[in-house]
């Protein structure tokens, strides 16, 4: 009986390990859109992953895995800005979460597609984009740091930023769509 | 005001938007849902990029833990998840680690180390909060770190909290604190010094300061000898009891703190929810009596163990060192000086005595790193304009005010009931700053731009309301288009104007012109039942303000206020103000000015 038992546990824990790692980089995304600082979101990733796997025998394996993680991951990020208070907001109001979660799983099918795309455009990217890229992530800089290195003003590295990963953007649509893969 | 799509990805780069940008921000991502999508594409572009440039930092961190439990912990945790696959559901280990296929080898080696990483986490919180050591799974077993035992080896008692991390620990034990470590109960912690933080069996976060003794008695009791710590608990699990020699506190679902003070007294501050704090002058709990702290106030058990029946309110939230804050004394660590200048801001709102604290953070446009001050950015009749710190000993980040010719700035006070002024007892019955018996300080900086363009004014004002003079009961700058520096003091429709007077022990007033120097500013206000003192200092240094006589000195009869202006007349140059500090003592003003110096010689 106990055998069975262990047996039935271990099942589930591999169930969970399998749905977990095939949504990680889809959850890992999502918190990150609400959740800007790295380690933060790490943390809020990590405390998603518990609270799955304590829950997951109340999962409903007819359901998308993912709809159902995501519905935790918010709870997560909802609670970690409640953690935070005032120095650091919620910037999305309620309305706008569910449309972005909409989107989201509009988008799943074609992510690895969106994600194969993006290695290309990466490479593909000036020797200075690739630079501020580093920079922000490989030595995971702030913009201020990366002001002081590139001798910027810090509005031009946010400005420098956001022109990059749109730049990605466009790239990663352009390709998808040569590649006849549905347009994004 | 920026476009939404640079206002996101200045949200991801770590930008705080104002409430006014994140409205826009919001509002157009709600409206189309071509924009929704668009924040998507870019989460997906933000979050894979850093997927695949961070293998360094990762690898770093991993090296991190030279403690091989650690290293093995991943391994074992990845051999387990890929048996488990082959076993029971015939997948391949690229089934399970999320595409690999499709990603390099170096890509695929860090990503299957980070699932792996996560799911240990996931699987160990969830076995410890559900079975115990004995039943523990052959996973969680093989994850058992270095110089532990494995249960079924022998009868240990069981864990009952993990490490997870340890900064600058020193400890008086055999075993060195490392992240990781799993810590049994009855086991002793001895810390000389340092900060620990522990995820105890229940999912509470538990931080101690060193110097500190303590033992987990259990899960959900802590025995603390000496020292401090702070106790996040989780929603789930309330019930979580700490026991010092003189009292027992209780959580009733909660963040909170219990520090050991030098005679045995206990003290407790309540972040969230609320405690039971009991005194331990009597035989058994049930019987002991009792007091329920709520969030925001603080309690106190006297050194002979009878309850100190009066509730205080906290003097400011980071008295103890609380678990969100452990994550950025490990960035700062690692080298990273926003975490560095997140830790010395904590380190700021402990000092006893600050009030408030604005030093113009330039990335948030003044809202981050500020004490007691309301609105963000300044409030300002022209657009706010925010340039370089006017010296370099500063918060990393932090910039200055500049205001403009014929332009004012205020800061407005936050006097809210449980807003630092009002537990300082500073406030009036009208919410204005001056009540009666009480002392404040207030410290900055300033410099003018072109000393040559005088026009009529230019300073600071201590105010009640916009209008000048008649809501304006102290100016401190020039006035008059003297250009020499000094203070008005506005009693009803008189005015009584004072020089500064550069070397006060001579009988003689020796005024102070103007010049583009940095000059730094410290003003006294005493207020008393009759008259209220003022004194001001210019360029003398902090610790020196106690034995220097005021380079100018009256009295007011009722000076109150609840905003400060930074006002330019026209034709004036333009004046940069930086630097705001309020503080009950100059000793805290000191202190602030000195945790600033060692920030930045930390960045440096």
């Amino acid at each position: 009986m106990a055998e069975r038992e262990w047996s039935g546990e271990s099942e589930r824990r591999c169930d969970f390990a399998t749905l977990w790692a095939e949504s990680y980089d889809k959850l890992r995304t999502y918190v990150r859109i609400f959740v800007p600082l790295l380690h933060d979101a790490d943390d809020v990733l990590q405390d998603t992953a518990v609270a799955i796997a304590k829950d997951f025998d109340k999962y409903d394996p007819s359901r998308p895995f993912l709809e159902w993680a995501i519905g935790i991951a918010r709870n997560r990020v909802l609670q970690y800005y409640r953690k935070r208070g005032r120095d650091r907001r919620m910037i999305f109001d309620v309305d706008t979460i569910s449309k972005i979660e909409g989107s989201l799983m509009e988008l799943e099918p074609h992510i690895d597609s969106y994600e194969e795309s993006l290695e290309f455009c990466l490479q593909k990217l000036p020797d200075r984009a690739r630079r501020l890229l580093e920079l922000r992530y490989t030595c995971c800089l702030n913009a201020t740091e990366i002001a002081e290195q590139l001798k910027m003003t810090v509005q031009s590295v946010y400005t420098r930023l956001s022109q990059v990963r749109v730049t990605l953007r466009d790239c990663v649509r352009r390709q998808t769509r040569e590649s006849g893969g549905t347009a994004l | 005001m920026k476009s939404p799509i640079e206002l996101l990805n200045a949200h991801f780069d770590g930008r705080v938007l104002t409430a006014e940008e994140a409205r826009v921000l919001s509002q157009w991502a709600a409206t189309d849902p071509a924009n929704a999508r668009t924040v998507v594409e870019l989460g997906i572009i933000h979050s894979q990029v850093d997927y695949r440039l961070s293998v360094a930092r990762f690898i770093d961190e991993i090296g991190d833990s030279e403690d091989p439990a650690i290293q093995r912990s991943i391994e074992s945790a990845m051999e387990s998840i890929e048996i488990g696959s082959y076993r029971d559901k015939s997948l391949p280990l690229a089934t399970v680690v999320s595409k690999p296929k499709r990603q390099s080898e170096r890509l695929r080696g860090w990503v299957t180390a980070a699932v792996a990483a996560s799911l240990l986490f996931a699987f160990v919180s969830v076995l410890r909060s559900s079975t115990t050591d004995q039943d523990a799974s052959p996973e969680v077993a093989a994850a058992t770190p270095e110089g532990q035992s494995s249960p079924q080896e022998a009868p240990l008692a069981a864990v009952v909290a993990t490490v997870t991390e340890a900064i600058g620990v020193e400890s008086t034990g055999v075993a060195p604190f490392r992240r990781g470590k799993y810590v049994r109960g009855g086991e002793a912690l001895e810390l000389k010094e340092g900060v620990l933080a522990l995820t105890t069996a229940d999912g509470s976060e538990v931080v101690v300061e060193g110097p500190a003794s303590l033992v987990f008695e259990d899960g959900q009791r802590i025995a603390l000898k000496a020292g401090r710590l702070s106790a996040r608990v989780d929603e789930e699990a309330t019930g979580l009891v700490v026991t010092t020699p003189t009292a027992t506190v209780v959580d009733l679902g909660t963040e909170f703190g219990v520090g050991i003070g030098p005679h045995l007294e206990t003290s407790v501050a309540v972040y969230d929810g609320v405690v039971e704090l009991y005194g331990a002058s009597s035989d058994g709990l049930a019987n002991s009596p009792s007091k329920r702290i709520t969030a925001g106030r603080a309690g106190q058990v006297n050194a002979d163990g009878t309850l100190n029946w009066a509730v205080q309110t906290l003097p400011n939230d980071r008295e103890f060192i609380r678990p969100d804050e452990i994550a950025s004394l490990r960035k700062a660590r690692a080298g990273s000086a926003e975490a560095r200048q997140q830790t010395s801001f904590y380190a700021l709102q402990r000092t006893r005595g600050l009030v408030a604290f604005q030093s113009f953070d330039l990335p948030s446009d003044g809202s981050a790193y500020s004490v007691s001050f309301r609105g963000s950015p300044p409030r300002t009749t022209a657009s706010p304009t925010l340039v370089d710190d006017l010296q370099a000993k500063h918060l990393y980040s932090s910039g200055a005010l500049r205001v403009g010719e014929a332009e004012n700035a205020f800061l407005d006070i936050d006097n809210s009931s449980d807003a630092p002024f009002a537990r300082a007892k500073l406030l009036t019955d009208r919410g204005l700053v001056g009540r009666s018996g009480a002392e404040l300080w207030l410290a900055w900086k300033t410099r003018v731009i072109d000393p040559e363009r005088i026009g009529d004014h230019a300073g600071l004002s201590l105010m009640f309301g916009d209008q000048s003079r008649t809501q304006e009961p102290l100016f401190i700058g020039y006035s008059g288009g003297r250009g020499l520096l000094g203070i008005v003091s506005n009693v009803g429709s008189r005015a009584v104007e004072l020089e500064l007077d550069a070397n006060p022990e001579t009988f003689a007033v020796d005024p102070v012109g103007l010049d583009d120097r940095t000059h730094q500013w410290v003003l006294q206000l005493i207020f008393g039942e009759r008259g209220d003192k003022i004194a001001v200092w210019c360029d003398v240094p902090l610790d020196a303000i106690r034995e220097t006589r005021p380079q100018a000195e009256t009295v007011n009869a009722n000076v109150m206020f609840d905003r400060l202006r930074m006002g330019v007349s026209a034709g004036a140059s333009d004046w940069v103000f930086d630097d705001f500090v309020m503080a009950t003592s100059i000793d805290a003003i000191s202190d602030v000015d000195r945790l600033q110096s060692d920030d930045a010689a930390g960045a440096r």
